[in-house]
């Protein structure tokens, strides 16, 4: 093959590729990343559809906004560097806006209050924090958990932080005893003992931490889904979802029914 | 964002930095362990295959066969996940280095084979005629000449396994990888993970060049 057939041939590609890539972007869809088994906010159910209370949320955005949203499974420490780097649109997994994030990703007005929790094998005689002094515990990498156990490790004197990726390996850990305890979101533990007796969440741990959606930088899609979720505030649709996955009633102070301004640093 | 703020930010590379070392000496701790008990085990497996007679000799070949089909990560995921419910219950570190070195031993004892079976019959022939024991003939006149003649495969089997300490980020060890995971989720950016991978590069890039020249002027002098 001369080079110059060789360079046509190329040249080829990369236009069939960018046609590709046009034409997938015209179909107006959303791709939102969401690190799936992360109850209740998306995780697959016994029919193996994938389901939540993020899932439902970003559904009801997407059909406001006329898009088609899909959802990709991405663990959690990928999120970030997934919407920076355009693979997905948007990221949703509990996500909690922090300063330190905002300096590289948007996020849109939070929609749920959250604490973290520490989860205890129900038969191991710890009954708060004070019992896990001496203990290794873990945590989700680079989670809000992660970061309260190291800004605590030394005044709960834990013996080790081990970091997860995600809840399934943890509580297997939790089950075979290399770890006494597992600091994590409050709302996905309690939803997750619900129906397993052999776990036990036994404390609150306020940190006062607000989830939304996440967005690369300055993504103009991240204003349009904030709208949005300010007009699904006032139809009173978020409240609704609550009830729907925590079988409660979400206070109306919180950010799942009362508006509120997008983060900015 | 341009891309020095997303993957080559560099307070955001001087903040991760701390952690990133931390890991790297995990990493070392984990590939320099794993590396020294899998030449241990891989020189005696070559014995056992090479001198072990009917029955010693086919154990070792079928260890050597099982231990080179299996992927790192699943014997890593079985020794980790599985073996607890047989009682055995090992910590990370000790999970990882199991299965690297389990791993590594098989290889190593193909290697060292290949430099056993490499030096000539004359040599075998004059360390009997010097009236040596079974014992000094191998560790006095054909392992030194025979692991000379596998320095490069060697050393690139150590690369490997360097290289897949990599896999015991899922077993929650702190190592590069994961301690790179972790300070990008932090800061919400990638660049502690082009850290990592610059790190992992400048580490085993001498070590791969080595291998190159070394190869070469082996084959200059015609062994």
């Amino acid at each position: 093959m001369t080079m110059l057939s060789k360079r046509h041939l190329l040249g080829a590609a990369v236009l069939a590729f960018g046609f590709g890539v046009t034409a997938q972007a015209h179909a107006a869809d959303m791709k939102v990343g969401a690190n799936i088994g992360n109850v209740p906010w998306e995780f697959q159910d016994a029919k193996g559809e994938t389901v939540g209370f993020e899932v439902d949320l970003m559904k009801e955005v997407g059909k406001r906004l006329g898009m088609d949203v899909s959802f990709v499974n991405i663990p959690f420490t990928g999120l970030f560097a997934a919407v920076q780097s355009g693979q997905i649109d948007a990221a949703v997994s509990s996500i909690t806006i922090t300063p330190k994030r905002l300096a590289s990703v948007s996020f849109a007005q939070p929609y749920y209050d959250s604490d973290q929790s520490l989860t205890v094998k129900a038969d191991a005689g710890i009954t708060d924090l004070k019992g896990m002094s001496g203990k290794p515990v873990g945590v989700d990498t680079g989670s809000t958990g992660d970061m309260w156990a190291e800004k605590h490790k030394d005044e709960a004197k834990f013996a080790d932080i081990r970091r997860y990726e995600g809840l399934a390996p943890a509580m297997l850990d939790l089950a075979a005893g290399r770890i006494d305890g597992y600091v994590s979101d409050i709302p996905a533990l309690q939803y997750y003992v619900k129906d397993k007796p052999a776990y036990k969440v036994v404390e609150r741990i306020p940190t006062g931490e607000k989830y939304s959606v996440m967005f690369a930088k300055n993504s103009p899609l991240a204003n349009k889904v904030d709208d949005v979720i300010t007009t699904l505030k006032g139809e009173g649709f978020i409240a609704g979802l609550h009830e729907k996955w925590f079988g409660t009633k979400a206070e109306p102070t919180t950010s799942t029914v009362a508006k509120a301004d997008m983060p900015k640093l | 964002m341009s891309v020095f703020d997303t993957f080559l930010n560099w307070p955001v590379f001087i903040e991760a930095l701390p952690m990133l070392l931390r890991g790297l000496g995990i990493t070392l701790g984990l590939g320099l362990t794993a590396i020294g008990l899998g030449l241990a085990g891989g020189l005696v497996l070559v014995l056992l295959r090479l001198y072990g007679g009917r029955l010693l000799g086919p154990l070792a070949v079928a260890y050597i066969d099982v231990f080179r089909s299996v992927p790192v990560l699943v014997l890593l995921i079985v020794i980790y996940y599985a073996l607890p419910f047989v009682g055995l219950r090992l910590s990370p570190f000790w999970a990882a280095t199991s299965a690297l070195s389990l791993v590594s031993a098989a290889y190593s004892a193909e290697i060292l084979r290949a430099g056993i079976e490499g030096v000539p019959r004359g040599q075998f022939e004059a360390a009997r005629a010097l009236g040596l024991n079974a014992v000094r003939q191998m560790t006095d006149i054909i392992l030194p000449q025979a692991i000379k003649l596998v320095i490069p495969p060697l050393t690139s089997n150590a690369i490997n396994v360097m290289k897949d300490t990599a896999l015991a980020s899922v077993v929650a060890m702190p190592d590069l990888l994961k301690q790179a995971t972790q300070a990008q989720a932090l800061a919400a950016n990638p660049t502690p993970l082009i850290g990592a991978a610059v790190i992992y590069v400048l580490m085993l890039l001498p070590f791969v060049r080595g291998v190159g020249l070394l190869e070469a002027r082996l084959n200059r002098r015609g062994r």
